[in-house]
């Protein structure tokens, strides 16, 4: 029975739309109630039938047997195996109540089984599966498919599109249906006509063929002549082939695209590909009808864009090959492990699981209680995404930092080493003499790592040296990846096994030597060349290791956060940053609650090491409570004299003795630090964040400020400017940008700064040190580049560069510690600007958008943006012009005498 | 042993346990729940410490929604802490407390049930505020008089520090909240004998730290999320025993024994009531019982 009116729940109806004839009733619900004694709809049926039959008014003869259950919890797949399942187990005598289904609970026994064989799909509907990448347009085809199959034939068809949430190199796989009978199967395809593998390195990493029917058509882009094909599959997928007498066709999809002149373009030729061996529609139809969503799709683009994957789609046929299968499996390799036995064992028994797209199999005891994750599991996911990495060029390079600095994946590092431990370097491992003064004779390296890149090309575009004699070679340059992986994986490993130089002789403002510290946030899913993770990883190289994130939901807490992997990892001592998602909108107050909690376990170790200094021995118990901790070496000399109490702890059973030990590591300096976006700073969190820097505690506010709702597409903030096209502002916004570092500073007593990497990074580097050493609240608004902007995030530095030089964005520190010295606390770190806003708006698509739709309101929006700029300036200017004088002494005011009748008085109030 | 009488109302009874065994109070204003808030905040300002010898950091934030969040995050890093609200301040608390429940964090939050507004505001009592968190997770404890606030109070904290799921306590606004009575008041050592050093340790232990950093409040996709749900269930289905050994454990200490459904009446009672709270109801229960005897006598 299908429920469609759940409120008001009517037990009359409810009672009359049963059969008579019910003697069991099983109710499942979408949904989990910890702790109910059933999920709702359970207890509505419950209350309904046992209501009907006391009242008599029941029109079965008897009150049937019900039980509930539970099913597709966060769109976990429900499928008619499991709806057999569920059937079966009221057949049992002792039928499970509040159970699943669609997992395995190895811990509550909780769970159905199923078998994930079983299948009531209609055979004339034929079913196809493609696997593809985000970015290589398999869903768009696809999506284009389905509506030629709905429209041009007498066909049923459906389409269901799953993505993984990487932002960068995300696979996706496409579920299409069609036939002559309406299709009611909703629910992901296992037993797939047809499998397309959009992608050959798929097949080492993806059990594709597990999904294809016996006798079902496998279609493989393979970047290779035809004859090489079937050696390059591994065993498995031979096997699998050869086992289900599929009939495998090939082609070399990247070549054809290629040949068209269509670059890495490859949807439009496997398209075809699908229609000519599915046979769906005869081919000519086929053609006709993919050449007139290609006139739809590209039309805009102009002709040349259209003709050109016209011509893809004529010559695809031609290069597409049936595979002939030997009768044995022959090949010499295995698919890829997805994680080296080098992980530990969780990453191996679960994430591995999770990279392999075999979560589902997971049983609950796989998983923690209550949500907590170890860090550092990211570095063990080599994903290969790009086809090309920068290369070293030792000979000139300046050492200067800058390429490891705006790296937004933490692939590239600089590393301090002592001659002596290059003995077993590997050959191609490369070296330069260290071009620091006061360590001429270390040797200095830059190293990437190979299968860790995505080809975003920062690094290169930064980096400053240009070769005197070569045109165009620079001291990086992008190369091949696939003939240097082998190689550069052994110096990368062989990089991470030399020690970590001592922070405390390195220099953290400067970028150069910014470079050789630790990044504790490494290989993100980030979108390639993302604007925001450059910060989060020069936050960690500096603090990380004392840091506690609390994170708004956004970009940065899906590439911080999302499963599988976890890009916070831990430095050789196991420190790290701890990080924590609660919600979008409550950031700022969770970031305070976790400075209250360390403020408040602090003081407590305070007290106990007060009440404990017989214990502990005087000078020790001064010497930790006096101690300075706004250095490198104060804290590790505040870690060394804990380590001591420890020491003189041990065999101390005191209840305070033992109180003490449980908070002890409060002792040393931590650091909160409060991340998100825009839409989270501006909008959704700002009341929360007003009050939080109003507050006064010390907790480091970092806004990434991609001006619009980044990880939702693209929306509208307060922070998006004037003028800007963005979703739900499809018009441009009418509205200029909000000040949000002017409102901040307007407390007089929060630390802010406005900072763009790509235009000053020692800004960038003196704004977080500086906000980190301001024992109040910091804000830090971070302009970062972002897909949603529109242009070739390998330009992102550039537009940094020209977003500060018009004067979009001006960068400043204001900083409350120079206002007790008399000095105006406003810094303007930009100069006055004089280049005109167009050239920073002309390249990015979120500007030029309007000025082809609407030229008229573009060029209004543009005067006015420019008047905002000087407008804003002008009000700066004269900000940071401003004299101070140093405040006279003056005593306190005397705090107002609480009076208990008044006190008393009002806790009868009622407001 | 002997424990002072004080005459003091629900709210000063809830606000003296929570004040006592906590370290964080994040705090907003709603009737009838306010004064609770307020009372954390006078003891700390005059530097009442709790059964630890600390005193405890009030902060009063800038929505109910806020206070949730800066208890999460207190929660997080380690700290005891606690809340105090009704009404659309609870409804605000509503998605931090998912995740609260979800990450299986020790915490009592008090609860001066109120009216939730519809065709108009009421700042009176009832439980439709406590009935829209039914879905959260967190386990629900009423208490029905001063005495009960102040008993279930501690009783709650006791529970929640060994069983993981936090513990809406609820009482009704007004009736309760602002009812004066004399109360037996709880020593800090019942307290303590309630609240063992080692459960409180291995809070700590469980808190989030740079020192053996952990990551939570992860993004799930369909493959795991559903499993990972499940994985709290023997939390809730061991919840009742651990509830009713700490009200055994409480009784041994004060002599008032509380159960998880208290009957109250004939053992032959042919007719039963069911309901949150019993005062008066257990008036007229008495009464009718003993009009029953007279008449069977
Ligand atoms: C209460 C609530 N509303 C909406 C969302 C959906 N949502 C998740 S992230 C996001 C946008 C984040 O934008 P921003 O703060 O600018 O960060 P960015 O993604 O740009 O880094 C939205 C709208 C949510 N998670 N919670
Ligand atoms: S190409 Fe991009 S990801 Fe690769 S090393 Fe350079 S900056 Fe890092
Ligand atoms: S940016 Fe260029 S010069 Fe600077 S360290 Fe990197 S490779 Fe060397
Ligand atoms: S901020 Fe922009 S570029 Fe970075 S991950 Fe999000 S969408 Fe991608």
């Amino acid at each position: 029975m299908k429920i469609r009116l759940f409120r008001p729940w009517s037990v009359e109806h409810f009672l009359a739309a049963l059969p008579v004839s019910v003697k069991q009733i099983v109710v499942l619900d979408r949904t989990k109630e910890p702790g109910a004694a059933g999920e709702p709809l359970y207890a509505d049926v419950l209350t309904a039938l046992t209501e009907g039959y006391l009242a008599g008014k029941s029109p079965l003869p008897a009150l049937p047997m019900v039980t509930g259950g539970r099913y597709g919890l966060s769109s976990k797949e429900f499928t008619p195996a499991m709806v057999k399942a569920v059937f079966d187990e009221l057949a049992k005598p002792n039928a499970k109540n509040s159970f699943t289904v669609g997992i395995q609970d190895d811990v509550t026994f909780t769970s159905l089984d199923y078998d994930p064989k079983f299948s009531t799909e209609d055979d004339h509907t034929h079913r196809a599966l493609f696997f593809g990448l985000g970015a290589d347009g398999t869903v768009g085809a696809n999506k284009n498919s389905i509506k030629i199959i709905g429209e041009d034939t007498d066909f049923y068809a459906q389409g269901y599109f799953v993505y993984d949430s990487k932002k960068s190199g995300a696979m996706t796989t496409s579920h299409l249906r069609f036939g002559p009978k309406p299709i009611r199967s909703s629910y992901l395809i296992s037993d797939a006509h047809f499998v397309a593998c959009h992608q050959f390195p798929f097949v080492e990493k993806i059990d594709m063929i597990s999904s294809l029917r016996q006798g079902g058509t496998f279609l493989l882009n393979a970047p290779m002549p035809k004859e090489q094909v079937w050696d390059n599959l591994p065993i498995e997928v031979q096997r699998q082939l050869i086992e289900k007498q599929a009939k495998v066709y090939v082609i070399d999809a990247y070549g054809v695209a290629r040949e068209a002149g269509m670059g890495v373009r490859i949807n439009t030729i496997m398209q075809t590909c699908f229609f000519a061996i599915s046979g769906v529609l005869p081919k000519d139809e086929a053609i006709a009808a993919i050449k007139k969503a290609i006139e739809k799709t590209y039309g805009k683009r102009g002709r040349i864009v259209v003709e050109k994957n016209f011509e893809a789609v004529d010559t695809a046929l031609a290069h597409l090959n049936l595979l002939e299968l030997p009768a044995e499996a022959t090949s010499t390799f295995s698919m890829r492990r997805s994680v080296p036995l080098a992980a530990p064992d969780f990453v191996q028994d679960v994430t591995a699981r999770m990279i392999e797209g075999k979560g589902d199999l997971l049983p609950v005891s796989a998983f923690p209680d209550d949500g907590s994750y170890p860090t550092g599991t990211a570095q063990w996911e080599k994903r290969n995404i790009s086809l090309e990495i920068p290369v070293w060029d030792e000979s000139i390079c300046i050492q200067c930092g800058k390429c490891v600095l705006v790296c937004p994946h933490a692939v590239i590092r600089g590393k301090l080493i002592h001659p002596s431990l290059l003995e077993n370097a590997p050959p191609a491992f490369k070296t330069a003499d260290a071009k620091w003064k006061d360590y001429k004779d270390l040797k200095y390296s830059l190293q990437v790592a190979p299968e860790d890149c995505t080809g975003c090309t920062l690094c290169v575009e930064v980096c400053p040296v240009k070769s005197k004699t070569e045109v165009k070679h620079k001291a990086l340059n992008m190369a091949p990846q696939p003939p240097i992986r082998e190689q550069e994986n052994r110096n990368w490993d062989y990089f991470l096994s030399l020690p970590e130089f001592d922070r405390n002789k390195l220099n953290p403002k400067l970028v150069k030597d910014i470079q050789i510290l630790q990044p504790l946030f490494e290989f993100s899913g980030a979108c390639t060349g993302c604007g925001e993770t450059p910060y989060v990883k020069l936050l960690t190289q500096l603090f990380g290791d004392r840091a506690l994130i609390a994170n708004a939901t956004g970009c940065s807490s899906i590439y911080g956060g999302n499963l599988p992997t976890t890009p916070y990892t831990t430095n050789a001592a196991g420190r790290g940053p701890t990080w924590s998602n609660s919600l979008f909108e409550d950031n700022a107050e969770f970031g305070l609650g976790m400075r209250l909690a360390i403020d408040k376990q602090h003081q407590y170790a305070k007290e106990l090491l007060e009440r404990l200094k017989d214990l502990i021995g005087e000078e020790l118990v001064a010497d930790t409570l006096a101690a300075p901790q706004s250095t490198e070496a104060e804290i590790q000399a505040q870690r060394v004299r804990v380590e001591q109490i420890r020491e003189r702890l041990t065999g101390a059973n005191s209840p305070l003795a033992r109180d003490l030990k449980a908070v002890i590591e409060h002792l040393v300096k931590k650091s909160v630090w409060i991340l998100g976006g825009d839409g989270w700073a501006y909008d959704i969190g700002y009341g929360g964040l007003d009050h939080v820097i109003a507050s006064g505690r010390n907790v480091n506010i970092l806004v990434m400020d991609t001006e619009v709702y980044s990880n939702t597409g693209g929306q509208c903030s307060k922070a998006t400017p004037r003028g800007a096209v963005a979703k739900f502002a499809a018009g441009g916004k009418p509205t200029g940008k909000k000040d949000l570092g002017l409102m901040a500073m307007d407390y007089g007593t929060v630390y802010v700064a406005q900072i763009a990497m790509g235009a000053n990074d020692s800004q960038t580097v003196k704004a977080f040190l500086e906000a980190e050493a301001y024992d109040g609240p910091s804000v830090i608004i971070a302009y970062s580049h972002c897909i949603a902007h529109g242009y070739d995030m390998s330009h992102g530095l550039d537009q940094q560069k020209l977003a500060v030089e018009t004067g979009y964005w001006p960068m400043y520190r204001y900083n409350p510690m120079l206002a007790e010295d008399g000095k105006n606390p406003l810094q303007l770190d930009s100069r006055d600007p004089k280049t005109p806003l167009r050239q920073f708006t002309q390249n990015e698509t979120r500007f030029t958008m309007l000025m082809r739709s609407n030229p008229e309101a573009a060029e209004a929006f543009l005067k006015g943006a420019q008047k905002d700029i000087e407008d804003r300036w002008k009000l700066y200017k004269h900000l940071a012009s401003m004299e101070y004088g140093v405040p006279a002494e003056e005593p306190p005011p005397e705090p107002t005498p609480s009076n208990p009748a008044e006190v008393a008085a009002r806790k009868n109030e009622v407001q | 042993m002997t424990r002072p009488k004080v005459t003091i109302d629900g709210n000063e009874a809830a606000a003296y346990v929570a004040h006592r065994t906590n370290e964080v109070i994040a705090i907003y204003p709603i009737t009838p729940s306010s004064n609770m808030g307020e009372w954390a905040d006078e003891w700390s300002a005059k530097g009442i410490p709790n059964i630890w010898g600390s005193v405890p950091d009030v902060i009063e934030m800038q929505s109910e929604g806020g206070a949730a969040g800066a208890l999460h995050g207190a929660l997080q890093a380690g700290a005891l802490g606690t809340t105090f609200t009704a009404s659309q301040g609870l409804l605000l608390m509503i998605p931090n407390m998912f995740k609260i429940a979800g990450e299986l964090t020790s915490t009592v939050m008090h609860v001066s049930a109120r009216t939730v507004a519809a065709h108009a505001l009421s700042i009176f009592g009832d439980h439709s505020d406590v009935m829209a968190c039914r879905s959260t997770g967190w386990a629900m404890l009423c208490s029905s008089s001063v005495q009960g606030v102040m008993d279930l109070a501690l009783i709650s904290q006791a529970t929640t520090i060994e069983a993981r799921v936090p513990i809406l306590h609820f009482f009704d606004g007004f009736r309760t909240s602002h009812e004066v009575a004399k109360v037996e008041q709880l020593t800090v050592d019942d307290m303590r004998a309630m609240l063992p050093e080692e459960s409180i340790h291995q809070l700590r232990r469980r808190a989030m730290t740079p020192d053996k950093p952990i990551l939570r409040g992860t993004a799930q996709n369909p493959d795991v999320f559903f499993q990972s749900r499940e994985r709290v269930n023997p939390f809730y289905s061991n919840f009742p025993a651990i509830l009713q050994a700490q009200m055994d454990k409480f009784a041994a200490l004060t002599g008032r024994q509380y159960h998880l459904f208290d009957y109250h009446g004939a053992p032959d009672a042919e007719r039963a009531l069911v309901m949150m709270n019993r005062y008066f109801a257990e008036e007229y229960v008495d009464y009718a019982t003993a009009r029953a005897r007279k008449l069977a006598s």
